[in-house]
């Protein structure tokens, strides 16, 4: 029998309406969990122990008052779960695990955990990443590094790797991260995990520590789909205090997964197999592919222009985004002075501010705008041709902990396969399909036109529902 | 593809606009990967955007105004809360100007 901690989403809050167990007993379980795992995994920069607990409590008596009622008015009412340091917390300390914001307690709280907190969910501590989300790894983080699950000797990818980690270790329920470009889908992979990027737009990022803000999104990493879509349904909608979220209703996303993928049209882009991936993705990937036609999916060979653009104006747009962001960081309203930097900051900012000054703007900065546009047409003639595109998440399983040092721009080369659709704001599901020969955990993404988000739940969940038995 | 020269001036001046202070090995560092970088991105050079537009959002949405009302906000106390130095309930900013 699984341990309440190694429940997923769905399970837990079948058991709170049940009253099979308690959130005490399933928060407790996790944060036992967290003592005995994370000293050496590293998935947290704060645990609130005592917090959790009384709130938990606080959970079980709205239950006990309201019965099976309190769970449908508030849909994560008493599950544990983590969030990614970036997100601001009112009270408790907020760090983007950078030295920058080491003692930063936010003023104001996130719509994320805003909404969380309304839902009723118990909120177990705040997770490591790369300091200010700049890296694939978390080896970044100014703190220290998150190890994998899998193997520890081993990066659990990033920068959402502390939420990637918690969740994949069972520490949490379910966590809480953030994509600029595969921050949410690289982790997912590498750890074995669902990792669900909405559209841009879809959730809001008011009291995100912002990264690129043209592209930012929060989203959730769960041990199923179905969890995926039941934590979308609470982030979803327009927020007035987010000005590009968007005005379109969020759908129904819970719902269950399609009985087969008949007349659907999958899209495989020629481009994305033709880069660098490793032998055991690679076949993977086709016999992902292999496994969607069978389930009755016609795979459409197509050409997307190649994701080698998408390094370069990822890497152009979001340095020059992040120095525009990160010039708010003066030491005088909050956080310690620019000294505080890390290294990867430093990286990011001093290219940023090369391709946005006088004389380079156009050569860079405006050239990029403009690729942008030409990947925006790209995908859309796609979408006109296929219902979702179908390609592996990573180019490679978990790496050792110190490669990310070989390239200074080592996170763009990884996220090589998720910078196209975040470029464009598109959003995507990565979900685990198999391991390499060293028993690594591989990833395979879809990933739709805007606001397709219940497709994309419906085609992973038959996937899943099918590699489960 | 071309190869990019940056100086140690120009590694100065790019420091200066994001005000940052650099240590020399930084400033060397900086002066051998940001052409390292520029190298990779130059591949954009491939495609022909003569007649493209920019897209700085794909939202699609334009002028968004916030409701034309009063909203609470912070309280002095709070907006002041995490300042390292405060006087007389106002944050302690850098002098502008020398005092003669």
């Amino acid at each position: 029998m699984k341990k309440l901690n190694e429940l997923t989403l769905k399970e837990a809050v079948e058991g709170l309406k049940s009253k099979a167990f308690s959130s005490y007993d399933l928060t407790k379980a996790c944060l036992t969990q967290i003592d005995a795992s994370d000293c050496e995994l590293k998935a947290f920069v704060t645990v609130l122990k005592e917090e959790a607990l009384e709130q938990a409590r606080t959970a079980d008596k709205t239950i006990n008052d309201m019965g099976v009622h309190a769970l449908e008015q508030h849909s994560l009412l008493g599950v544990p779960y983590a969030c990614k340091d970036n997100f601001s917390t009112q009270g408790i300390k907020t760090t983007a695990s950078s030295k920058m914001l080491e003692n930063y307690f936010p003023p104001f709280e996130s719509t994320v955990t805003t909404k969380l907190k309304k839902a009723g969910a118990v909120l177990l501590g705040k997770t490591n990443m790369d300091a200010f989300a700049h890296g694939s790894s978390t080896e970044t983080s100014d703190f220290f590094t998150t190890k994998n699950p899998h193997d520890k000797t081993r990066s659990p990818g990033g920068s959402s790797g502390g939420s990637a980690c918690a969740v994949a270790s069972n520490m949490c329920i379910f966590a809480i991260g953030s994509e600029t470009a595969g921050s949410l889908r690289g982790p997912a992979s590498w750890c074995g995990i669902v990792g669900f990027k909405p559209t841009y737009g879809r959730v809001s990022r008011y009291g995100l520590v912002a990264m690129a803000s043209s592209t930012d999104s929060p989203g959730s990493l769960t041990k199923t789909v179905y969890d995926g879509a039941y934590v979308l349904k609470v982030l979803a909608g327009k927020d007035p205090l987010d000005a590009t979220t968007s005005l379109t209703l969020p759908d129904d996303y819970s719902i269950r997964g399609l009985e087969s993928l008949k007349s659907l049209k999958i899209g495989k882009p020629k481009s994305y197999f033709k880069i660098d991936l490793e032998p055991a993705v690679r076949k993977q990937a086709e016999n992902f592919t292999d496994l969607l036609k069978n389930l009755g999916a016609e795979i459409v060979e197509m050409n997307l222009l190649s994701p080698k653009y998408s390094i370069a104006t990822y890497t152009i747009l979001q340095r020059s985004e992040v120095s525009s962001n990160l010039a708010r960081l003066d030491g005088i309203r909050y956080g310690n002075d620019r000294t505080s930097f890390g290294a990867e900051a430093k990286n990011r900012m001093m290219l940023g501010a090369y391709t946005l000054s006088a004389g380079y703007y156009d050569e860079y900065y405006a050239k990029a705008q403009k690729v942008r546009t030409l990947i925006v047409d790209d995908f859309r003639k796609a979408f006109s041709r296929v219902d979702l595109i179908v390609a592996p998440s990573m180019p490679c399983t978990a790496l050792k902990i110190g490669e990310s040092q070989k390239s200074p721009i080592f996170g763009e080369l990884m996220d090589v396969l998720a910078e196209p659709s975040s470029i464009a704001g598109l959003p995507a599901i990565s979900l685990p399909f198999g391991v390499d020969e060293k028993n690594l955990p591989i990833g395979m993404q879809f990933i739709g036109p805007q606001f397709s988000e219940k497709k994309i739940i419906g085609v992973a969940s038959c996937v899943e529902e099918l590699c489960q038995h | 593809m071309d190869s990019h020269k940056v100086s140690v001036d120009d590694v100065r001046s790019i420091a200066k606009l994001v005000k940052l202070e650099l240590t020399d090995a930084e400033i060397e560092k900086f002066r051998q990967t940001i052409p390292q970088t520029l190298d990779v991105i130059d591949i954009l050079k491939e495609l022909d955007t003569s007649k493209t537009l920019p897209t700085s959002s794909v939202t699609g949405l334009s002028n968004v105004f916030a409701g034309d009302s009063v909203e609470a906000t912070l309280s002095q106390k709070l907006a002041l809360s995490n300042a390292k130095e405060i006087s007389r309930g106002l944050f302690v900013t850098k002098a502008v100007f020398d005092r003669p």
